[in-house]
């Protein structure tokens, strides 16, 4: 396993803390993570021998720091503080890989910042709305419903290790915690509904966009890999079968194939 | 206006919300619920008392002239209860403010000793006195002719916890609407015990002490053992509940106020004041004596 560094800083005044890892060698990138935190590990790895990654914590999330969420409230305040995050970083123009909640964050930005972004990753993002294909509330849902909805194969590998908790009770505890929080903080920015003005601003994103879907997500369904393509000029789209709204870790190598090859072309 | 219309008899109560009704129904963002909820109570207070008009720029809420008009008859402002049924930040929230704090359990005295205690603790240890009129607690309470008659409230204690109280239980626990800090103590170790409601039947609810029921005598005992218990200062007696009828109801709040009232209403009265109940509604109470009970 390759070595991760962790490194901590504060953003936004001091106000902010931030949790980042950093793993790999070669030419930098940054990826952000989905409602659940960082659990994108073993993907992370397999780009690890050929980028430097940074995978920083949404605010809020980063433990020790639970209140900072309290310290940005829309989309602007976290669209200019990842600008922040990137200056702090050293990162000047780096490609951007998003799941989910992340996805829809790395769209802002580069829609926002179309300068500070050289490509971008968009694995089963939120951000559009379609009232024949609504979003699933992944916050309201029952405890026997949460591995079918979010894996193509609820008792497959990846489900498993997703869902796993420590033995340890403190442990335990932390985690539990840690996997509420995350959706709490990044939910601030999507609750009740994940359309928060993306399709007014998405036109500006100028860069080679892969798109990446779970054939068989049922929180997002596949179609929407087809609306974000059309609204991202020369945005490419790979459908991964056997795979749900995480296909990152139920067909790990697959997508890391392919995100490999799009930011080596 | 209430407090206009009623004379200056008006309790204010503030409840956070459920996330079923504020942030599925409404959807306001589960983790601002609770500063959302806080800044819009200031707002209410400072509207209250002002004098002249103001402008409010606040987190949530931005108002540029707060008019305020009829203003509340009671002076500074009405008495606040605020109630809550498990968070430990509530509690806190209250103390700090010195507010009533208002248990609405719906479990029953019997299951509110974790919290009760907790709060308690909150009170001493922020350094508020013990005056029990801080603590307002809702018990659900059937009287009858005996014991056995108390049967009579099946049915409608059933349909109450079996489909009006009942929601899944995912749906109180959308993530955001415990702080962290609440979160945290709830995965270690909750102040409020857990029930699958539809479990449950009327036995069980009586057994369990969600719901207090039997003859006078019965309901008596077991509401002073519990009002001395969790030092209830208010108790919010529910005498209506589910889908009790129109005649039963009246029964039970006839029975209740001449054979049970009496025997709680002075219970603290002798060491305490009531600073959160309108004046013009304070009264001093004495408990009927043995003899007196005898007689009637």
């Amino acid at each position: 396993m390759a070595a991760v560094e962790e490194r901590r800083i504060r953003l936004w005044q001091g106000k902010v803390e931030t949790r980042v890892e950093i793993s790999g060698d070669g030419p930098p990138l940054m990826f952000l993570h989905g409602p659940w935190g960082l659990h994108d590990r073993d993907f992370l790895e397999r780009l690890a021998p050929a980028h430097r990654i940074y995978a920083p914590s949404h605010p809020g999330t980063t433990s020790g720091d639970p209140d900072a969420i309290h310290q940005l409230d829309e989309w602007w305040d976290l669209v200019v503080y990842h600008g922040e995050l990137f200056d702090r970083l050293g990162l000047d123009t780096p490609p951007l890989i998003g799941h989910s909640f992340g996805g829809m964050l790395a769209c802002e930005i580069a829609a926002a910042m179309p300068g500070r972004v050289t490509k971008l990753v968009l694995i089963d993002p939120l951000g559009l709305w379609r009232e024949d294909l609504p979003v699933k509330n992944w916050m309201i849902l029952p405890e026997d419903q949460r591995r079918g909805v979010l894996f193509a194969d609820p008792a497959g590998a990846a489900a498993e290790r997703f869902f796993a908790l420590p033995a340890d009770p403190a442990a335990r505890v932390d985690a539990q915690a840690s996997f509420i929080w995350s959706q709490a903080c990044t939910g601030k920015f999507v609750w009740p509904i994940p359309d928060k003005g993306l399709k007014r601003r998405i036109h500006r994103i100028a860069v080679p966009t892969l798109i990446i879907w779970g054939n068989r997500d049922q929180v997002i369904a596949s179609a929407y890999a087809n609306e974000f393509a059309q609204r991202i000029a020369g945005a490419h789209v790979e459908l991964i079968d056997h795979a749900g709204h995480l296909p990152h870790l139920e067909q790990t190598d697959e997508v890391a194939r392919l995100v490999r090859d799009f930011l080596d072309s | 206006m209430i407090d206009c219309l009623s004379g200056g008899r008006l309790v204010a109560g503030f409840p956070t919300g459920l996330p079923t009704d504020a942030t599925i129904s409404n959807g306001v963002v589960p983790v601002e619920q609770r500063e959302r909820y806080r800044e819009a109570l200031q707002l209410v207070l400072k509207a209250w008392q002002a004098r002249e008009v103001f402008a409010w720029n606040g987190r949530h809420y931005q108002l540029p002239m707060v008019n305020l008009w009829p203003r509340p008859i009671q002076q500074p402002h009405p008495p606040i209860w605020i109630p809550g049924s498990g968070s430990a930040t509530t509690v806190e929230f209250v103390v700090d403010r010195d507010d009533c704090f208002c248990h609405l359990s719906y479990f029953g005295a019997k299951n509110a000793e974790t919290l009760g205690d907790y709060y308690w603790d909150t009170v001493a240890r922020r350094g508020r006195d013990a005056n029990p009129y801080r603590l307002g607690f809702l018990q659900l309470i059937g009287v009858s002719e005996s014991d056995a008659a108390a049967e009579e409230y099946a049915p409608h204690v059933e349909y109450f916890f079996h489909k009006l109280l009942y929601t899944p239980q995912y749906y109180q626990a959308i993530p955001g609407y415990q702080d962290h800090p609440s979160l945290v103590r709830t995965l270690k170790a909750p102040l409020r015990e857990r029930f699958d409601l539809r479990e449950l039947k009327y036995k069980d609810f009586v057994e369990r002490g969600f719901l207090i029921a039997g003859s006078a005598a019965t309901v008596r005992d077991q509401l002073i053992e519990g009002v001395k218990r969790l030092r209830i200062g208010h108790l919010l007696a529910l005498l209506h509940f589910g889908s009790m009828p129109h005649e039963l109801c009246l029964k039970n709040i006839d029975l209740f106020c001449r054979d049970v009232l009496p025997y709680l209403e002075g219970i603290w009265d002798d060491e305490w004041q009531d600073r959160w109940w309108p004046a013009r509604l304070r009264v001093k109470h004495s408990i009927p004596t043995a003899a007196a009970a005898a007689e009637s």
